[in-house]
């Protein structure tokens, strides 16, 4: 048997007696679990959530007809149930809405029709209150809410729910409460005001059309030919599609966004097994006598390698269980961001509680032990290989450490290669990016000894000459016990890199958007229809009074809105350009004036970056999209910068959707203004000429700030798993400088017995772990450059397709010098501290 | 009394030479020096300091190997194992007792005692009752959950030849056992490892400074210039 009971107890007493040793240690892979953990369970219970809400609002739906820019029209439905025999098919009209009142709760609004709901939801437990359900039918304006929605509202029936829609009040009457059975019930209600479908259409002033019909088809395979009856009924703006793959599409939006935020949590298990590798490598130079001990009594070195890994495994095992624990409570405080980020930019949804799944807590106890283990293999081979002689001197390690480092440097300038290899390796998807992204860290990590090294001989003569023998002993100390210093320098390193990239990679995206804004907000004011979705534009009129407002010189008219495509839903444009509004759009390929030209006479369409990126559609190909006449090819006159929807964005002229989608209606309006018009009392004269209508009005500065917010609440949840980084590496060169410390123990008595006073042994301390701090921050600089780069130009391009300008701001850099230093010499108080208070006379009795 | 005691030769060195590098020069420790010592043999090695009898030990135990030659113990070669080979031969068959005593900080008196038994899977009333035996024996029984750095340095060396002898070793090598001591209790210490040593039949080589503990031993051999020749007081 390779483990022996008694060396894992004489492994655990040593832990017992170094209990900072042991605590650090467990908290640096509790961190780095615990971020791991919790970002992926966050992004799980988000998807999740949408996906139960899916599921719940499906019900047994198997297929939906979709599309048409107001929606599926009413016809549609009844010609259905009258052509198609006996199929189960039910009405759908759904849209986001908002409570009026300061708390704007987001509420989704379905209208059904009870009658064709159970055999689609049961669940909805309508038909078990036949009074009320004839309520919600019969009498208009009223509504049914789950009792935990209307519980978090204060609502109970016969109350009053106010609606906000499209910028009118809408009032509900309160009909029926529902209570869910199941979890999944629960889910499906939660936030659902449900009311019968005459009164949604009434609410949104949509009659006469439906979202979509949901229908059973229990044997699309079979003989019956349903599925092309179906086809054949439908109109050619409508669509026939699968639940499923459409379900499923919906919640992959993120994937992109997920797997940015799991890379970031994996760089802080990363910098979290550096500590792990620093405590474990020191507990063996620590116990290289006992280690030389029990091989003299007969140990062989696969036990002592064993015994090693064994206990990077216990550390493992109980780092990982705690980091679960914290990650658990993390999660509960990252869900808001991240539900906050997927609202913002990607689908509407609701959750509040982070769902524990055992696959993920699994898998993180799997990787906080595998991240101890690995980074516990090369002390168990140093202590494997330790001499069986008795003592073996600290000096004769650190000799063979320097006799080494030749080899350490060459492994990372190897690895730097392989990042290379792995950017531009052909084909190489998100995965070859951040495997080079990782070999990129480690390769830097190899690196830092080395140029520690170097960087102490360079600055030993300054040092000499500017403090004279003191400071020059200080910063020997630092170079001297390089095999313990260069792995916290590393760990330092890579944490304040990550740190700095991200910083620098947000800032140049920052820039980006905010010069894309600046540019694309080309008119003075914007004039839009409140709410989200097809349905909504405004009248002709209106845009006619707007026209002839005094100050006005020019409008441009755009209509968003999801279309059908051959591969799921795209956001489109629809825009009729005023002369300005061209200079608003960059063109990234080639000839922009021949793209233009298309786009005005030839009914080509442009397309955002990410849509080129992704589906490889160059300049003169060509994309699919459902219009009013089938499924049609429109030619790709260009590709356009933008940076709305990571989802891309098809642009086309106005006339071109007109004529193909049979809608002339409009949603924005662009207004440029004569010069010398004062732009509030404009707005002033167009909130008059909208009349009746409820429109947003506002100037092109205040959407700037608006979504320059919302940018930086994107950014907010990255924020906290960097600033988590950072304090992951701070307990990192927190545990080096302790163990340092305990090292140097009897020097340091020494030197307090030639005479130095505590002050003199306080400043050599910090002078080392501020040496530290600025070699692990000078270090960290062209390491954060080339993440920003790689983040940049490699990961958000191969994520979101989105192409940027890459802007290093010097104060950046400047910052995260500043938090390296400020990091170590924090981190050095305590030691300092220790080593200025302890008595000497004791050291040197122990010793 | 040590005639009495040899019977066939336990320990066999062959050749053996060994140098030291010591910066760009080379030391020469041994040259060419053969030496044997038979089964139940009690001999002092004394020399010099540096002049290589730790070492002597050292290649003896396996924990180093020599440039040259052949050392056998029961007939097979140490110099030819494998380093794994080499450290089950050291854990089956030798027992070590060091001047800095060396017990396992992290283990209390009985544990040390143990640790042998464990790694030679010695488990059993038998054992048991040997652990609580030498415990006795070195009148340790009552210190036995203490740790070592609770006891003095007469009470850790009691202990370390406790543990050297707990798994009933061939061969017992102690290198300079009193050197830490004060006269009176090297005198007690090496009292006790002589008698319990021969109690067990097994072969004691102690490398040392202190001419009282060649006074206990059967041969005394000297280490000077390379090689192992008989002490001049006791040739």
């Amino acid at each position: 048997m390779i483990f022996k009971p008694l060396l894992g107890l004489s492994s655990a007493r040593y832990f017992k007696r170094h209990p900072w040793q042991f605590g650090l240690t467990l908290l640096g892979i509790a961190l780095g679990v615990s971020v791991v953990t919790a970002v992926e369970l966050a992004s799980q219970s988000a998807r999740r959530a949408f996906e139960l809400s899916s599921e719940a609002v499906l019900g047994r739906t198997t297929h939906q007809i979709v599309g048409g820019t107001l929606g599926i029209p009413e016809r549609v439905y009844v010609q259905l149930r009258m052509n198609i025999g006996y199929l189960p098919a039910a009405p759908i009209v759904e849209a986001p809405v908002r409570t009026d009142g300061a708390d704007r709760v987001s509420l989704t609004l379905l209208g059904v029709d009870p009658l064709a709901e159970p055999e689609f939801r049961g669940h909805l437990g309508i038909a078990s209150k036949r009074r009320a359900q004839a309520k919600l039918i019969t009498e208009p304006m009223t509504a049914a809410l789950s009792d935990s929605t209307a519980a978090r509202l204060g609502l109970e029936p016969g109350d009053v729910l106010a609606l906000n829609i499209n910028g009118r009040r809408v009032e509900l009457e309160i009909a029926l409460l529902l209570a869910p059975r199941t979890a999944l019930e629960r889910q499906g209600l939660e936030n659902v005001v449900l009311t019968d479908i005459a009164t949604a259409q009434d609410i949104l002033d949509n009659a006469g059309y439906l979202t979509r019909i949901d229908l059973i088809v229990s044997d699309p395979g079979g003989g019956s030919g349903v599925l092309d009856r179906l086809r054949a009924l439908i109109p050619s703006g409508a669509r026939l599609v699968e639940t499923g793959p459409r379900t499923r599409a919906t919640a992959q939006m993120t994937r992109a966004f997920d797997l940015n935020l799991y890379m970031l949590g994996l760089l802080a298990l990363v910098v979290g097994m550096f500590l792990i590798f620093n405590a474990m490598s020191f507990s063996v130079v620590q116990r290289r006598a006992l280690i030389g001990r029990l091989r003299v009594l007969g140990t062989t070195r696969r036990e002592v390698f064993f015994l090693v890994l064994m206990e990077a495994a216990v550390f493992g095992l109980a780092g990982a269980v705690l980091g679960l624990i914290i990650g658990a409570l993390l999660a509960q405080q990252l869900l808001g961001l991240m539900a906050q980020t997927i609202n913002d930019l990607y689908y509407s949804v609701q959750v509040s509680e982070v769902s524990l799944s055992p696959a993920i807590l699994f898998k993180s106890l799997l990787l906080g032990i595998g991240g101890a283990l690995v980074a516990a293999v090369l002390p168990a081979i140093e202590a494997a290989h330790a001499p069986p002689r008795l003592a073996l001197q600290r000096h004769e390690l650190e000799r063979r450490g320097r006799k080494l480092l030749p080899l350490v440097s060459a492994g990372g300038v190897a690895l730097l290669l392989f990042s290379l290899a792995a950017v531009f390796w052909p084909g190489g998807g998100l995965g070859a990016a951040f495997a080079a992204l990782f070999f990129m860290v480690f390769g830097f990590a190899l690196l830092a000894p080395g140029a520690m090294v170097v960087a102490m001989r360079l600055l030993s003569p300054i040092a000499a000459s500017v403090g004279g023998d003191i400071a020059s002993l200080a910063l020997r100390g630092v170079g001297r016990h390089m095999s313990r210093t260069g792995v916290a320098v590393a760990a330092l390193m890579v944490a304040v890199a990550a740190t700095a990239g991200v910083a620098v990679m947000v800032d140049s995206f920052r820039h980006s958007v905010s010069d894309w804004l600046g540019r694309t907000l080309r008119a003075d004011i914007y004039m839009s229809v409140p709410g989200v979705g097809n349905l909504r534009s405004i009248s002709p009129e209106t845009i006619q009074r707007v026209r002839n407002t005094d100050g006005v010189s020019n409008l441009s008219l755009g209509r968003r809105l999801t279309l059908e495509s051959e591969t799921g839903e795209v956001e489109a444009l629809a825009i009729e350009m005023a002369e300005q509004s061209y200079a608003g759009f960059k063109i990234i390929s080639e000839n922009p004036e021949q793209a233009w030209a298309a786009f005005d006479e030839e009914n080509a369409v442009l397309v955002s970056e990410p849509i080129a990126l992704r589906s490889g559609i160059a300049v003169g190909g060509g994309v699919t999209l459902l219009t009013e006449k089938g499924l049609l090819p429109f030619k790709v006159a260009g590709i356009f910068r933008d940076y709305s929807t990571d989802r891309g964005l098809v642009l086309m002229s106005r006339a071109t959707f007109v004529s193909y989608w049979m809608d002339e209606g409009i949603t924005t309006i662009g207004v440029y203004v004569l010069p010398g018009t004062d732009l509030a009392e404009l707005r002033s004269r167009l909130e008059a000429a909208a009349g009746d209508q409820a429109l947003f009005i506002n100037d092109a500065a205040s959407i700037r700030e608006l979504s320059m917010e919302v940018f930086d609440r994107t950014f907010t949840i990255t924020n906290v798993l960097r600033l988590l980084a950072v304090i992951i590496a701070f307990v990192g060169i927190l545990s080096a400088l302790m163990a340092i410390q305990l090292e140097l123990g009897r020097e340091f008595a020494v030197l307090r017995a030639l005479g130095l006073t505590r002050a003199q042994l306080f400043g050599i301390a910090e002078a080392q772990t501020g040496v530290l701090g600025l070699v692990a921050g000078l270090l960290a600089l062209p390491l954060g450059v080339l993440l920003s780069l790689m983040l940049v130009e490699v990961i958000n391009r191969r994520s979101f397709g989105w192409s940027m300008s890459f802007e290093v701001d010097p104060a950046l850099l400047g910052n995260a010098l500043a938090l390296s230093l400020c990091a170590a010499l924090l981190a050095g108080l305590y030691p300092a501290y220790r080593i200025a208070t302890t008595s000497p006379a004791e050291v040197l009795r122990e010793e | 009394m040590g005639k009495a005691l040899k019977e066939t030769a336990l320990i066999e060195l062959r050749g053996i030479s060994k140098t030291y590098r010591e910066g760009d020069a080379r030391r020469i420790i041994f040259d060419r020096l053969d030496a044997r010592f038979d089964k139940g043999e009690f001999v002092c090695i004394t020399g010099r300091s540096g002049t290589g009898k730790s070492t002597l030990l050292n290649l003896i135990s396996g924990i180093d190997l020599p440039d040259q030659g052949e050392i056998h113990l029961d007939g097979e070669d140490m110099a030819r194992l494998s380093d794994r080979e080499r450290t089950l031969v050291r854990r089956r068959r030798i027992g070590f007792v060091f001047q800095f005593f060396n017990l396992i900080p992290t283990l209390t008196v009985e544990e040390n005692l143990r640790l042998p038994l464990e790694l030679n899977a010695k488990q059993g009333d038998e054992w048991e009752k040997r652990v609580a035996m030498l415990l006795d024996r070195v009148a340790l029984a009552d210190r036995a959950s203490s740790a070592p750095e609770n006891l003095s340095g007469g009470e850790q060396q009691r202990v370390a030849i406790a543990r050297a002898l707990v798994h009933r070793p061939d061969i017992l090598l102690a290198d300079e056992p009193t050197g830490n001591l004060d006269q009176e209790t090297g005198r007690k210490v090496l009292e006790l490892l002589a008698s319990m040593t021969r109690e067990t039949g097994a072969t004691l080589l102690m490398a040392t400074h202190s001419s009282e503990a060649t006074a206990y031993a059967d041969r005394v051999m000297r280490i000077r210039d390379g090689q192992l020749e008989p002490a001049p007081d006791r040739a």
